[in-house]
């Protein structure tokens, strides 16, 4: 009998999770996490000066009220706990005005109101009709092994208001705003929501469902105290709690299999592990099929799909401040939210910005279009900084490969592309001077490669979350359920159902569906 | 995750009413909120047609019901399966399989004098299958509001005033 039952290849937030529920349910769980830190992208680090604290990858984590992980491996009990922002996202504009979204729709509509007082009604209206449908079958969807696009269907296309949200569905997300809104500010802020935490582009027809998922706000904006890093080690924490062995610094070299069927793994200096139940890889596509197997484990089939799946279409270039005091924007004279929004779109102002920056960034361009996601951690958690002093964090859309000198031209062009996206922020907030700006620091997509090699060509969604690359088509029907052409190999990672973000479903579905492989209840 | 109603119920009407109604299967099942239709299969298997609203959209999902013990005028068990749309319910052969939940009914009568029963129901329904997540996150949101619509068309269609003695 070999020492494991399950071995996991991975020891991001996905893989905590499946190890978790594994452990708990009496399995001998072992992870192998190739780096020194645990948490995948749950990172932060005392990177500019002593005491500032900075999450450097993940940061919103707008489903942590809602995914059952939280409340089912007890991360509360680990130290996992939460702020809410009251003003949820922040839009400044050139002129001076300000867009605001908050926890309240009172509130929200009060904002738009302000723009659009037929876009308020409409807002209001969007949410009254589809939250509670979002709340009770779309939430808990996620957090279900995908099903079938017929069975979905199904359970919509009996009535005019299913039929209705089928046809949001198939559009885009542009087209629904579009649709739905006259406002251009008021579309612009509904579409930031969606690259950054959810990966999605404006224009990605089939997924425009997601704008009433935005609008209903059954997820909540909400950030991790004392950074995302102890949401990294509550996950880590709860799973040797529950009985499962974590061992960090360990590098993966292949996967064992043996007559068809996965027994173990070999770490690089040749130690073989062995499980007798299963083996689950947590990291991506590429490591998974075409550096931990061998072309003669996959059939072609397999080996098809491995290659077209597709990377993420956008990388993120970051800038981390170290700050003498927060930020504030012209626009707050117009409405002072906007100073305390936990999310702020700097420079997508309209529609036509995001065609621009996209624009840009297919075609391999050093981004001109400033296209920022900007927050300011310390006004909702003081412990990221020492006492009077501020981060904030700059996320840029920008392309991982640059047309002109490949990706590694972003070491060369770094430093003055983050001068570039500070005096993009200080257009709007003419205080983030150098007298203000203590320290800073930035991660391009090639520093994003580097550090987290899951998250290969800099994107942080280990995969295009588009229609063809979601659901059950995540990362492809015959893989939609976790499990391999391999028997006992299966896939837990932000490859899976629903795709990459805070989430925690790919993780819990995989350990779902292997208990029932095992014919053990969860 | 199993989901427990339970109910001790007053009804100012005799007993044997009482045990007529909860054995007139399209009385009964009118009384079921979100009920939209019932076809009886025999005297005791019964399949209904239930059609919930979830905010704008509405869903529909069909149980079957058997009588697994009938003692007059005291004593009904029944034992259900619910499960979600056609295709998926022509798919499987035993039904049980692709059930969305399971539901085990208890229903106990006792006179209480000669013109009032009361009237003891439990309700266990686990929510099982790969769509339990979403059947529970409904179950729970719901349950109160569809428990008091129930007890309201029990008296409405007793024409009894029905006091609860407890809930749980």
């Amino acid at each position: 009998m070999a020492e494991f039952d399950i071995v996991i290849i991975g020891g991001g937030h996905n893989g905590l999770i499946a190890g978790s529920y594994l452990a708990k349910a009496g399995l001998r769980v072992v992870i192998f996490e190739r780096r020194l830190e645990y948490g995948g992208g749950l990172s932060t680090e005392e990177c500019t000066l002593p005491g500032f604290y900075h999450n450097l990858h993940s940061y919103f984590h707008d489903t942590i009220n809602i995914m059952p992980p939280y409340e089912d491996l007890e991360l509360v009990r680990f130290n996992a706990r939460y702020a809410r922002p009251e003003v949820t996202a922040g839009l400044p504009l050139r002129n001076g005005r300000a867009l605001t979204f908050a926890r309240t729709i009172d509130d929200t509509c009060a904002s738009i109101g302000r723009f659009s007082q037929r876009d308020a009604a409409t807002y209001r209206e969007v949410y009254d009709a589809y939250r509670e449908f979002i709340e009770l079958v779309i939430i808990p969807a996620l957090f279900t092994p995908a099903v079938p696009p017929t069975q979905q269907m199904e359970m919509l296309e009996k009535s005019p208001e299913g039929r209705e949200f089928l046809r949001l569905g198939r559009m885009s997300p542009r087209d629904v705003v579009d649709e739905l809104f006259e406002c251009e500010e008021v579309k612009a802020l509904i579409l930031h929501q969606l690259p950054v935490p959810r990966g999605i582009l404006p224009d990605y027809h089939g997924v425009g469902a997601v704008i009433p998922l935005v609008i209903s706000m059954v997820e909540h904006s909400q950030l991790c105290l004392g950074g995302s890093h102890v949401l990294g080690h509550a996950l880590g924490k709860a799973f040797v709690t529950f009985g499962g062995t974590l061992h960090d610094r360990s590098h993966v070299q292949r996967i064992i299999v043996e007559n068809g069927a996965a027994r173990g793994i070999v770490l690089e200096d040749g130690a073989e592990v062995r499980a007798d139940k299963a083996v689950i890889s947590a990291v991506d596509i590429h490591q998974t099929f075409n550096v931990f197997l061998q072309p003669e484990h996959l059939d072609e089939a397999t080996r098809r799909w491995v290659g077209r799946y597709k990377l993420d279409e956008f990388s993120l270039f970051s800038v981390h401040l170290a700050l003498a005091e927060p930020p504030r924007h012209r626009a707050a004279a117009f409405d002072s939210n906007v100073d305390r929004a936990f999310r702020l779109n700097i420079g997508l102002e309209t529609p036509a910005d995001f065609d621009t920056i996209l624009a840009q960034v297919r075609a391999g361009e050093v981004p001109t279009k400033p296209a920022l996601f900007c927050s300011v951690p310390t006004l909702f958690d003081r412990s990221q900084a020492p006492p009077g002093k501020h981060t904030a964090l700059i996320w840029q859309l920008a392309p991982y490969h640059l047309r002109d000198g490949g990706a590694e031209r972003w070491d060369a062009i770094k430093e003055e592309f983050t001068d570039w996206c500070l005096e993009a922020w200080r257009e709007y907030a003419p205080n983030l001077t150098d007298r203000v700006i203590l320290a800073r620091v930035a991660y391009s997509p090639l520093d994003i490669e580097r550090k987290l090699i899951n998250m290969r060509h800099g994107g942080v969604f280990m995969g295009r979350m588009s229609f063809d690359q979601l659901d059950y088509f995540r990362p492809s029907p015959e893989l939609s359920q976790h499990r391999t052409p391999i028997k006992n190999l299966y896939l837990c990672g932000a490859c899976c159902h629903p795709g990459g973000g805070i989430i925690g479903s790919p993780g819990g579905n995989a350990a779902t569906i292997i208990l029932e492989d095992l014919g053990l209840a969860q | 995750m199993k989901l427990t109603l339970h109910n001790r119920l007053l009804a100012d009407v005799p007993i044997a009413k009482v045990w007529t109604f909860f054995n007139d299967v399209s009385t009964l099942a009118s009384c079921v909120p979100t009920c939209e239709g019932h076809q009886q299969i025999d005297e005791d298997n019964v399949e209904l047609l239930m059609r919930l609203k979830i905010g704008l959209i509405p869903v529909e999902n069909r149980a079957h019901m058997t009588v697994t013990e009938r003692r007059p005028p005291a004593r009904l068990r029944a034992h259900g399966v619910s499960y979600s749309g056609e295709a998926f319910a022509q798919r499987v052969r035993d039904v049980d399989k692709g059930a969305t939940a399971q539901v085990e009914i208890q229903l106990d009568l006792s006179p209480q004098g000669e013109e009032q029963t009361c009237i003891v129901y439990t309700i266990d329904v686990e929510a099982v299958g790969r769509l339990r997540r979403i059947f529970e996150a409904v179950l729970k949101s719901k349950r109160n509001q569809l428990e008091g619509q129930f007890i309201s068309n029990v008296a409405r269609i007793l024409n009894s005033n029905i006091k609860v003695l407890d809930e749980t």
